[in-house]
This record gives structure tokens, sequence and C-alpha cells, in this order.
């Protein structure tokens, strides 16, 4: 070992005693649930959002800050915070046609969008808005799709915890719906109240009760509200995942044949300068 | 003029025939076999009247041409206008008359009935002979002489010699000319002898001519050759050829062209060719005989090369074969060749790390008394391109940031993309088994020490090594940048001062210093800020998001608002900033910088101290008519950059070949552009030319100062340059900054002579085979008997007809057959 690299390990391991951690280098290092508002009505399940974050926070590597930011679909701050989430329990009011506009694009350049029904009911006043909206934002036109099943073995279903049903705090909707653009799930519907499930009061207790399941059932909505900001942030990464050894192996780049590696010969000296008379 | 119808031997065979004959007609009559005796006897005379039929002709014409010893040849000609047909009907006529006789004299004593028999066939001939009208034509004539064609090989394999001490393959061909003086006054006789040399054509020549020949062919062309001869003598009466060599064929004579093809070739010449080898057993050489290597190879990507190692004559031996590059040995294996002659095959496996041009060389030491040294090496060129930019993107955490990136990367149908985000810490909570979690192993060792050089670019984010036990690769990231490689480390709170890298290797490869663990003060600012261009960036490759510098700058100010940087100690010598914080300060008081740029060693790093610009994609993205195109761009330029894209260089230096023949001009194409990537019109390139495998020990041979013309470029011509591995090397300043650029190409050895250098006597002998010649092998003089075809083309002085049939004798003989043929049927009592 040469003084250099000595010096330097003693420097690194320096180094890796006394490291200065960090926390985010600002709130939008963070990630932050987007709490759409549609109208007048508030959100059925208001503590949802917080729970699953702080749940988010202790089960995975993604730095999260818990509260939940209100955004309407023309505010300024829309495109801050790319993961919205929309909740309701009875009809909603439909966007403008500006507000639909804003939330095609924040779909369409990279936004994420979870509806979450806490109606109790596959074909209640919320689905029905639900409904309305999508096809407003996103328009059936020849191959392009609208709301559409999300099947089990999409990648979200797989992007954190191995699921194959999307729990809630009910278990009414067998299946997700979604639309896919560019293939990309760029907006999710639940209708089995997954918010429900999260929620907690302020002495963290569960709010409601999960049905039939009970608790193995709330534990899979957790998992399904993680799975979702997972996929929403890492998308197909970990379909990605089951390609990386044959992509490995198809790049051989480490030479197989035998040889040696001779040592390269060194650059001849200059030759002496010599005197003429 | 003696007139014969039969050879001498078939002559004593009819006289042996009639004699036995007669005397098997007698014992036949003896034992009673009287019809068997008479067939015996009428073939007797048969036998015995084809040689008077001979006599008489040759009495005839005697008689008939008193002067005919002047004559020198006959023929036979057939007056009567019956052709063929009447040939055939006049044979018809007599075998019918001989049946009819055979059958008319049943009963008859044997040998009357073959005297009658006899009789009347020789007289049904003679009326044959007046029927056809048949006539000798006497002629006197002279012959022209063909010619022989004569071709020596003086090729460069002709100089060589299979000893030290004896006589080289072109003396030994002089030495059998010389001793074959009797052969070919012989051969003179009826013949006249042209000589030629043949290498890559052929040359008339002469004896005296030869003696001084040095063999300095640079191919030995067999068919060329033999259809230059062909054509040579096209319309003229050619004798024969007699090749003189040593097989050593370039061109792929018997290689190329399969057996059948080869014998088709050699009957279409309608001559003979005779070979001599001139070559003997005993030659010592070791060679790179061949080289299979794919002319495009993909950078990062194992390239295959198949080197075939000739060994001749040598006694067993291992011999180290080496593949080398830019005079560096990169490859070596030791092979183990059995004595005599064999073919060995060598693979190397070699990975170019960039893109461009690479002169490769198979090497053999050389042997003791090697007959050939010059083929113990062998050059060749790849032209290393890219696939796709192969990316290798490791993230602390899933974020914003990471997403953005990883979609943009994704989306990018040149990039080949693997991804690596920590999803769980050793500090997150895991009540969940692992079964229903499709969480798996961070692969540290096998991408960090394995598969690391496969990448073009390493893009660390807001990732802390330290947990993942990774820290003692993080020498092979260094290494890997120094080597070549690029390497982007993105801002956040796991990144530069804050991931732990102070002091590490990768700190070493990084632009900028990092604060210490003895530093004080903050290592995050987490306000937001707008990145501000410096002088340097506005024309930088990686923050031009336009062409122009202002369009640049306004560009940059469109661009939605960072959130936090990781503050860094200093901007390192070698960095350059491209961008700063618009308040923060260094300790130093200089600005803080966000965008930092720098080569280190053969590589080039890139510092990002942020982890929101995926703002300026889906942040810009609200606001209406704003695509968010920015960011693709920003991170399209920084990764051209970072694995130094050749159409990201101002200067281009390029020839218009990478292999040339001797000689051969070359034309270099020198290309300037700006700052701004525009033409820079009146530039001046200085230009050095320097010849060399190894860059270090390179001679310089030609050196110019170029200007430019209006649309940047300019074309320099190079010429008689001699065989070897040339480097072009271009400099130019472009606003008092130093761009330089390079190419390489290689001039071979005249052709591939000397490539394999034993003699190939199996060559020669399948020549004289097909043509009809004869493989005279090794021989020391040749022979005056040698089979050629006889002179064709005769001059006739003098001609004259003898008829046959209007002889009166033959009237005579007619009358006088059938008189005595119906005499000895009367007395028979058969009238």
């Amino acid at each position: 070992m040469t003084r250099r690299r000595l010096l330097g390990g003693g420097l690194a391991a320096a180094g890796l005693l006394l490291t200065r951690p960090a926390h985010a280098l600002g709130p939008s290092s963070k990630f932050r649930f987007g709490q759409l508002k549609l109208g007048p009505a508030s959100a059925p399940r208001p503590n949802a959002l917080r729970r699953l974050g702080w749940e988010i926070e202790k089960r995975t590597s993604i730095d999260v800050d818990l509260e939940p930011a209100n955004v309407a679909p023309t505010a300024d701050t829309l495109h801050e915070t790319p993961f919205l989430y929309l909740a309701g329990e009875r009809e909603i009011e439909l966007p403008s046609a500006a507000g639909i506009e804003a939330l095609r694009r924040f779909l369409t350049f990279g936004g994420f969008l979870l509806i979450d029904s806490a109606e109790g009911s596959t074909d209640g006043a919320f689905d029905g808005s639900v409904r309305k909206l999508m096809a407003a934002v996103f328009p059936t036109t020849g191959s392009t799709k609208g709301l559409e099943i999300i099947p089990s073995d999409h990648v979200v279903y797989k992007s954190f915890y191995l699921l194959d049903k999307p729990a809630g705090r009910l278990s009414i909707a067998p299946a997700m719906e979604g639309v896919i653009r560019d293939g990309r799930l760029v907006a999710a519907y639940i209708a089995n109240d997954l918010g429900g499930a999260w929620s907690r009061d302020d002495f963290g207790n569960y709010e409601f009760r999960c049905e039939p399941g009970g608790e193995r059932q709330r534990e899979l909505a957790f998992r399904m509200g993680v799975n979702l900001v997972m996929y929403a942030l890492c998308l197909d990464y970990k379909a990605d995942q089951v390609h990386v050894p044959f992509i490995m192996k198809r790049r051989r780049w480490k030479p197989d044949d035998g040889a040696l590696t001779p040592t390269p010969t060194p650059p001849s000296p200059p030759k002496p300068p010599t005197n003429k008379p | 003029m003696n007139i014969v119808l039969f050879p001498s031997l078939v002559r004593y065979a009819l006289a042996a025939t009639c004699l036995v004959l007669m005397v098997a007609t007698v014992l036949a009559v003896r034992r009673g076999k009287g019809g068997l005796g008479a067939a015996l006897g009428v073939l007797s005379l048969l036998s015995g009247g084809a040689l008077a039929a001979e006599a008489l002709v040759a009495l005839t014409v005697r008689l008939a041409a008193p002067g005919a010893t002047e004559f020198n040849e006959y023929r036979w000609v057939m007056l009567a206008p019956w052709g063929r047909l009447g040939l055939a009907l006049g044979g018809g006529a007599v075998i019918a008359i001989v049946a009819l006789s055979w059958r008319a004299s049943r009963g008859a004593p044997a040998w009357r009935r073959a005297t009658m028999i006899g009789l009347r066939a020789g007289a049904a001939v003679g009326a044959l002979v007046v029927f056809l009208e048949p006539a000798v034509e006497l002629r006197q004539v002279a012959r022209e002489p063909n010619r022989i064609a004569v071709l020596i090989d003086d090729s460069k394999s002709m100089a060589l010699s299979e000893s030290t001490t004896g006589p080289t393959r072109i003396e030994r061909a002089r030495q059998l000319l010389t001793a074959s003086g009797g052969a070919l006054a012989a051969w003179e006789a009826n013949h006249k002898v042209d000589y030629y040399t043949f290498s890559e054509t052929i040359s008339p020549t002469s004896l005296a001519a030869l003696a001084s020949n040095q063999a300095q062919g640079k191919a030995t062309l067999f068919r060329k050759a033999l259809e230059l001869v062909r054509a040579r003598y096209e319309g003229r009466d050619l004798a024969g050829v007699v090749m003189i060599s040593d097989g050593v064929s370039t061109g792929g004579f018997t290689e190329d062209s399969g057996d059948g093809a080869m014998r088709d070739f050699l009957r279409s010449l309608e001559t003979r060719v005779h070979t001599v080898w001139a070559a003997r057993k005993g030659l010592k050489d070791i060679a790179v005989a061949k080289v299979m290597a794919d002319e495009f190879a993909f950078v990062r990507t194992v390239v295959r090369i198949d080197a075939v190692i000739r060994t001749t004559g040598l006694p067993a031996r291992q011999v180290p074969v080496t593949l080398s590059t830019d005079g560096q040995p990169l490859r070596q294996k030791m092979v183990d060749f059995p004595g005599g002659d064999h073919d060995v095959t060598v693979t190397f496996e070699v990975t170019p790390p960039r893109v461009g041009r690479y002169v490769y060389e198979v090497s053999v030491p050389i042997a003791p008394n090697e007959a050939v040294t010059s083929n113990n090496t062998r050059s060749f060129v790849i032209r290393v391109i890219r696939d796709k930019i192969r990316v290798l993107q490791v993230a602390g955490q899933p974020g914003w940031d990471v997403r953005s990136l990883r979609q943009m990367l994704k989306s990018n149908s040149n990039v080949d993309l693997i991804s690596f985000f920590i999803l769980r810490t050793q500090d997150d909570i895991s009540l969940v088994p692992n079964d229903e979690m499709s969480l798996i192993p961070f692969p540290t060792r096998e991408l960090f020490e394995h598969q690391l050089p496969s990448f073009d670019l390493i893009i660390l984010q807001d990732f802390e090594y330290l947990p993942y036990g990774i820290g003692d690769y993080l020498e092979n990231i260094r290494s890997y940048v120094e080597g070549g490689g690029g390497l982007v480390m993105l801002g956040g709170a796991a990144s530069f001062t804050s991931g732990g890298y102070y002091g590490t290797p990768v700190a070493a490869a990084l632009p900028v210093e990092l604060y210490g663990p003895f530093d004080s003060g903050p290592v995050v600012d987490t306000q937001k800020f707008s990145p501000q261009l410096t002088e340097a960036g506005q024309m930088h490759p990686v923050t031009s998001l336009r062409y122009s510098a202002d369009d640049n700058v306004a560009a940059w100010k469109t661009l939605p608002q960072l959130e936090g940087v990781n503050l860094v100690a200093s901007v390192k010598p070698e960095g350059t900033v491209l961008a700063q914080h618009p308040r923060l300060r260094t300790k130093a008081g200089k600005p803080m910088p966000v965008i930092i740029a720098a080569e280190y060693g053969k590589g080039r790093s890139l510092a990002v101290t942020t982890d929101t610009l995926w703002k300026w994609g889906f942040g810009a993205a609200a606001r209406p008519g704003d695509n968010g195109r920015q960011y693709t761009k920003f991170w399209e330029n920084a990764m051209s950059w970072l694995i130094q894209d050749p159409v990201l260089r101002n200067l281009h230096v390029d020839s218009d070949a990478v292999e040339y023949g001797p000689n051969a001009p070359v034309r270099v194409t020198v290309r300037l552009l700006g700052r701004d990537y525009q033409p820079l019109a009146g530039g001046v390139v200085s230009l050095t030319v320097r010849r060399g495998a190894d860059p270090s020990s390179a001679e310089e041979v030609s050196a110019a100062k170029l200007a430019v013309g209006e649309d940047g470029t300019v074309v320099h011509e190079l010429g008689g340059l001699a065989p070897g591995v040339y480097r072009i090397e271009g400099h130019a300043a472009i606003a008092g900054r130093q761009v330089d650029a390079n190419d390489i190409f290689l001039v071979r050895e005249g052709g591939s002579e000397l490539d394999r250098p034993v003699g190939d006597a199996a060559t020669l002998e399948s020549i004289a085979k097909a043509s009809g010649g004869q493989a005279l092998g090794a021989v020391d003089t040749l022979p005056s008997d040698l089979a050629f075809d006889p002179p064709r083309i005769v001059r006739v002085d003098r001609r004259t007809d003898v008829e046959l049939w209007s002889r009166p004798g033959l009237l005579l003989l007619i009358i006088g057959l059938l008189g005595l043929e119906w005499l000895l049927r009367q007395r028979s009592g058969y009238l």
C-alpha cells in the first residue's frame, strides 16, 4: 500500500465516522401528497393520507412530507405535488374546462392521480362523477381508452409488495381501474375505500373496521397504498428488474479468452544528448 | 513418297493373321470341318488381300507420280460425289456380295469355296473403288514452328532460400535453365521458345536478363499469368507452357476457385502446362497467416479476434502470441505448436473503451533461422461505434427527480438503462415476510466490480454508499472514470458531503471539493433559487439549451426555480462551473456552483448539486405551451458530453479510409467549428502526421498549418506513405481554448506474397494435371522429350492428285478376279 492510499483511506475513514447527514434539500425533495379538491365537498377521510405517509416513511426509503397539500386543478401549485389523491363519498363537482385541461396536462406530463371511493358502492353517485371526470380528461377516441381494468399482473401490484387485488376498508371492487397513456398508469380508481382503512384518529386508533377481512385486509390496504406511491415514483422499475440479468449477460464486456494481460512496456527513456564537437 | 494404308504394327498383324488363319484352315479341313475351314480361309485371304491392296496402291502411286519423292505429305480424297452415304452403301454392297457368295458356294470343298469367295470379294472391292473414285493427293508442305512459353516466377517468395547456405528459388530456376541447354536446343528444333517472368503480371524476358532478376514481384497470380499468356498467343500456335515456380499462390488460385472451376479454366487454355517446382522442403517460418475480426465493433462490448498462426518446418515449441494496440500489449497467449507444419487459431477478446478507430496488431516472435520475418506481425483496423448509451442509474431513494430522470432515459431509444433504486433501508420497519415483497438484494458486487466497465455513464443520485457496503468499490468507480467513463453525481440529502463522499476515491473524480468532517457550517441549503449561467456555461455543450448564447441565457431565465442545493467547499482547478447559485457563496467568497463539469483522466464527470431538476420538466409543463422539453434537452446534452460523443467536438480530423495500399493518396478532411458549433471560417488548424504504432515513439512524417474555408473544412492530401500505422493530430485554438482531434489509419504492406512462404508443389501438380501437362516436380534439368503440341500451321508449296479408280490395271484386275472365280465355279459344278 502506498502512502498516498494509506492517507486517502484514513481520510475516508474519518469522513465515514464524521459524515454530516442532511435531511432533504428542501420541501420539493420530499414526497408529498396533493389532496385534489373539486368543489365544496370536503375529503371524507381527512387523516388518511397522513397515516399512509407515516407508514411509507417507516416502511420504505421514501422521505415523506406528512402534511398533504390541498390543491385545485387550476392552482399554480398543482405541479408541485405530482401525486394527487381524490377521495369522495358523494357526487363531486366537475372542474371547469380550464381545470380539465390542467388535469390533462398534469397527468400527461408525469403526474399521477389516485381516486378513492368511500361511498361503499361501485355504482353510486361518486362513481358516476368519477367516470364523467375521467371521460372529460381523457376522452375515448379511436384506440385510446379511458378507464379500464388494470390486470393483476400490472407492475403496480408488485412495485413494493406482492399483491393481487386492491383491498381497502371494503372489498367490493375486485379490481383496480385506471387510465394508461404511453404505457404508464396515470390514474388509478379503487372503489374499496382505501382511505377508510388507512385513517386513524388523534389517539392512533383506526377509525373504521375493515370488512370482511379485518386487520389483514387493513394491512393489505396499506400495502396497496405503498405500492401506488412506489409506482408513481419508480414507474416500471420492478418490471425492468426481471430483465436486468439478461441485459447484463447480453452486454458482455469482460474478455473471456483465457489470455493474460501483459504488463505494458514502459516508455523508453529519452536518449541522452550527444555532444557534438 | 510411300503410301501406307496401315501402320507397321497393323501390317505385321495382318500378315501373321493371314498365315495363322491359313494353317487353321488346313487343320479344320483335315478334321472334316468344311464350313469352318472355308470361313477361316476367307478371312485368311481377306487379310492377305488387304496387304496386297496396300502394295498395289503404293505401286500405282509410284508409277503414276514418278517424282513423288519430292512430296512429303499425302491425303486421301474421294472424287465421287456420293459422300459418306455412298461409302456406306458401297461397303454394304460388298458385304452383301460376300454373304451371297457364301450361301451360293455351299457344299463346295473348303479351299475352293474360300478361294471363290475371296475372288468375288476382291472383285467387289475393285468395283467399289471404281464406284467411289478415290484419289491420293500428294503435297509438298513446310510447317511453321509453334511457340513454347516458359514462365519463370519472379515474385518475392522466389527470393527466399530454404536454408542459409542454399540457393534462392530464383537462383535455382536460373540454374535449371542453364543446365537444360540441351533440352532447350531440342525444343528449338520444332518450336520457338519465349521466356517470361510472372508475378502480378507477365513480362517478356530472356535468359540473359533472368540472370539479374531479383524476384521482387508483390504477388503470384497464376491464373492471371496463364490468362495473359493465352491472350498473348491468341490466334497463334502455342505448343505448350512451361511454368517454373515455387507454387506460392496469392490471389487464391486454389482457394477461391473450386477444383471444378480451376479445371474448367485450365482446359479453356487449350494448351498443356508443364510445371517445375523451384522450391524445396526445409523452409522455417512462423507467421500470422490470417486475422479474422469484424470491421465494426461496439464500444464497451467484447469483440472477438481470431488469428491463424502458421508454423512451417520448426520444431515443437511454445510461442507467445500477443495482441497489441498503440504499441502496448493488451492480451497474450502461450500457444503450443507441435513440430512441422501446423495452423493454430488463437482467439483474443478485447473491449474497446471508446468510440473511434483502433489499430490492433497480432504478433509472434521471430524464430531462429526464420526465412520471412515480415509476416510475424499483422495489423488491422476496427471501427468502434456505439449501439446505445449504457447508463447505470443508482438512486438512494425514490423521488420525483429520480422518477423524471428514469422516465426521460427510458423514453430515449438510444439509451440502454439499468436502474437500481434503494426502496427500503436498514432503518425501515419490516414486519412483512420477504416472500410477500418484491424486493431484491442490491447486487453491489455484480454492479460495481463485474459490470461497471460495461457502462458509458454512471449516475449516482442521492445515493449514500456507506449502508450498502460498497466502500470497497468506490475506487472502481474512480478508475472507471479515469479510464474513460462518465460520472454524474446529483444532489440530495445523501449526496456529496452529506453522502459521506469526502476523501473517497469518488470525490477524487468529482469536479468539486467537498467539506471535510472538521469543516463547520451547513452542508445543504433549502431555499428556492434560479441558477445563473456562467460565461463558460453560456456556450458549453451541457448547458446549451439554445444555439446562440443570448438565446441560451434567455432560455435559462424562463426555467422554473429549483429548490435546495448541496453546498461544496470549492471547485477544483480542472472543474468548469456552468451554472451557479445567485446568492450563496463558498467560503472563499466565490458563487456557490450548481452545475460543474470536469475531465478526469480519460473520462468526464458532472456534478449537479440539486435534486429538483425535475421541475424543469414536470414543473415547467404546468405552463401552457411549455412541454418541459428543456429538462430533456439538458440531459441529452449532458449525456453527449459525458460520453464524449464525437458530435460535440469542435475539431474533427478524418482520413477518407482506414486502410490504404502503399503510396496510395490519403485525403484528410479537417473540420473546425466555433464555440457555437458553427463553421469557423478562416480558422487555423495545425496538423501533424506521425508514423508508429506506439504514440510515445511515433516519428513525425508531416506537419502543416491549414486554414479552413467558409464551410469550416479543408482537405489535406498525403502521399508516398510507407507501410505502417499513422496518427493524425490536429490542434486549434477557439477563443483562446485549445481543441484537439486525432485519427488513425493504416498503410498496408503491398500484397500478401510472403504470408505463406513455404513452397507448394501440390498447386503446380494440379495445374499440370488439369491442363494435360506434366508435373516435373523438383528437377535439376528439363527433359528434351517433353510433350508439346506439333506445329499446326503449314505452307503447301506443290500438290498433285493420283486417281486410283481410273487405272486400266484396276479394270483388268477386276475382270481377272471375276474370270478366275467364274472358272472355279464352273469346274466345281456351280454354273
